[in-house]
């Protein structure tokens, strides 16, 4: 059975419903209300973004689903994305940006963390300063404040 | 400000995939970044031997309920009174004689490994507080937790809930005696046991009791018959993945070998290696290793491994996931006909004899051919690849280049680690774009790059700024994971915890 989704910008996107399912917002969704040919609207996501998900779903559509043990250590290696996803990931930061954004939204646990590895990736071996250059962020530390972090992350170093 | 940026939700799941030394970067972008970073930043404290007391106290008081991970490494003053902060532990690491029992009663709920390598027999208090923790799973223990005579009741308890054990019996031996119930070792998977001497006794107290071993790692006590020594394993461990063997004073017979290799249940892993008066034996089973082709995970190679068997293994093992050592692979048999089967390999280590004829370009590229067909590779480490002797390293033969091969490597799409040897020439400024352009992953890179140190300055400045580092000689050591120093074990158990 297909779902009718509808983006921001009022555009329908028929996926079926193992895709669709894949977003637990989804899939609590149709849980909720049974199964139905009303549009389901996602106003927080536009057609473009929505049709990268889609498509992102669509390869993952056959995945087992993530169990999350709470038991498990959370950390974990940003190094280890798969192939496809990389190349899926190739886009502009705004687009990645956005893509992270709705996959939280949508609660694609798989998705929000390779964007977030993707992320990471950039991140790694920058000072913070070119973080803040990167990613247009406003330095709001006073100098003190700076100063007494640079102290405690000492402790926090590998030994 | 990119608006997910904003979320501290999503800051903090970044977090999670950061390591230390960037975390650490990011809680100085900002106060909302510092507040999401924290978690992660904190989840390890190691406690070095020489403190500043106060500074310290000041650090726990503000972080001491975030560290998960707890390494005491020397003294610590008991007037800081670490339980009173760190209140949450998941494991906890002892390298001096701290008194544990505390902390151990704090963080009852939650601890799951407990590592300790004081030479001190452990008081009462630390093992019946530790044995009541309900998740503990992996333990640790470099002196002995059990007094000459009996086990502590309470010990055998806790074996029922343990999921890795590492014994160092160097005070203490298994007696004969069957003292462990009949159940106590029912979830172990991992077993490390080392200098003890009773071999019956870690039969009937130990392997007997442990159904559902998978890794296996064991001293061979000296004076017995490596045969002698297996036909235990082998008898009692019917789910056996992965053995290392380690010592035993008397080389085993080839033949044993073979006959021990053909009994055991399809393995991902195996080494043994003799210790014969202190001297490490190197032998070659490579052909004894058949039986276990379609399961093997890691090989560890040694220099006498022939090319020909390195070839075979590549050929015929679909699972492996990491060979490493010093076996010597020829560009003949890399060329010969039979395709290698090991699409899986993520770490591949080894020399390639070959290019005794530099004008052999067709020859080059048949090697280079077949590493791009290894899609999984994450670290790649090829040495020596023309023969080493001092004519050919001041003569130029070929290098890492494009136009020579390199650009074939296009596909390598995973690859984090690369090292070389012995480039000659070296690489130029085109070689080195066109690895971190086709390689995104790539963080760390071993090699002088160029004979010119000039040049070669230049070209670690184009692949610093992409972020790739010389783990081995950058102080700076870079953001790389490391890869490289996994041993072999743990790319067939991705759960062994390594002793150091």
């Amino acid at each position: 059975m297909t779902i009718t989704l509808t983006s921001l910008d009022n555009v329908e996107f028929k996926v079926d419903k193992d895709v669709a399912e894949r977003s637990i917002l989804i899939k609590n969704m149709i849980d909720d209300i049974g199964e139905t040919d009303a549009p389901i609207p996602l106003p927080n996501v536009s057609s473009a973004v929505l049709t990268k998900v889609i498509e992102y779903c669509e390869h993952h559509r056959h995945d087992p689903p993530q169990v999350q043990d709470e038991s498990d250590d959370p950390r974990k290696r940003s190094n280890d994305i798969e192939e496809w996803d990389m190349k899926f990931m190739q886009v502009d930061q705004e687009m990645l940006f956005e893509i992270i954004l709705a996959a939280n939204y949508l609660d694609i646990k798989p998705l929000l963390d390779v964007g977030c590895k993707t992320v990471a990736n950039i991140i790694k071996g920058k000072t913070p300063e070119e973080i803040r250059k990167v990613f247009n962020i406003v330095n709001d530390f006073t100098p003190e404040e700076e100063a007494q972090i640079k102290k405690e992350n000492e402790w926090a170093e590998d030994r | 400000m990119e608006k997910a940026l904003a979320l501290p939700e999503i800051l903090e799941n970044i977090g999670r995939f950061l390591d230390i030394k960037d975390l650490q970067s990011c809680s100085l972008v900002s106060k909302l970044w510092a507040k999401s970073m924290k978690q992660y930043l904190w989840w390890t404290l190691s406690i070095p031997k020489v403190i500043q007391t106060d500074d310290l106290r000041k650090v726990l008081y503000k972080f001491g309920h975030l560290i998960r991970e707890l390494h005491i490494n020397g003294e610590v003053k008991q007037d800081i009174l670490l339980e009173e902060y760190c209140t949450g532990l998941y494991g906890l690491t002892v390298k001096s004689n701290y008194q544990s029992d505390g902390l151990i009663r704090r963080s009852h709920q939650t601890l799951r490994s407990f590592c300790h390598y004081w030479e001190v027999v452990q008081s009462s208090s630390v093992q019946s507080t530790l044995f009541q923790c309900p998740r503990l799973e992996f333990l640790f223990f470099n002196s002995v937790l059990l007094s000459d005579t009996k086990i502590s009741s309470s010990f055998v308890e806790a074996c029922t809930h343990l999921t890795s054990l590492t014994l160092n019996m160097a005070n203490w031996d298994f007696p004969e005696d069957i003292l462990m119930p009949k159940s106590s070792f029912l979830k172990l998977e991992r077993l490390t046991v080392s200098n003890y001497r009773n071999l019956k006794g870690l039969k009937s107290n130990m392997l007997d009791r442990c159904p559902n071993l998978k890794t296996l790692v064991c001293s061979q006590p000296l004076g017995t018959r490596f045969k002698e020594f297996m036909d235990v394993i082998i008898a009692t461990c019917r789910r056996l993945k992965v053995l290392w063997v380690i010592g035993g004073n008397i080389p085993p017979d080839d033949s044993d070998v073979k006959a021990v290799l053909k009994a055991l249940p399809p393995m991902e892993f195996i080494q043994i290696r003799g210790y014969p008066y202190g001297k490490v034996i190197e032998r070659n089973y490579a052909s004894f290793l058949h039986p276990h082709h379609a399961t093997l995970r890691a090989v560890e190679l040694s220099s006498r491994w022939t090319s020909a068997q390195i070839h075979k293994l590549l050929c015929s093992c679909p699972n492996l996931r990491a060979v490493f050592g010093y076996g010597t692979l020829s560009a003949d048999d890399i060329g010969s006909t039979s395709q290698w089967v090991c699409a899986k390999l993520e770490c591949f280590r080894v020399r390639i004899a070959a290019f005794t004829v530099p004008e052999l370009s067709e020859e080059r590229r048949v090697v280079f051919r077949r590493l791009a067909q290894l899609r999984h590779l994450r670290s790649l480490e090829l040495a020596a690849l023309y023969p080493i002797n001092d004519s050919v390293l001041t003569s130029p033969t070929y290098g890492f280049q494009l136009g020579e091969g390199l650009e074939l490597l296009e596909p390598l799409k995973m690859l984090q680690q690369c090292c070389l040897s012995y480039l000659r020439p070296g690489l130029r400024k085109r070689d080195v774009k066109w690895m971190v352009r086709a390689w995104p992953s790539l963080t760390s890179f071993c090699a002088k790059l160029n004979p010119d140190d000039e040049e070669n300055e230049r070209l670690w400045k184009i692949f610093h700024s992409r972020g790739v580092w010389d783990q081995l000689s950058d102080s700076r050591g870079g953001p790389c994971e490391s890869v490289m120093t996994k041993c072999a074990i743990e790319y067939a158990d991705a759960d062994y915890q390594p002793v150091q």
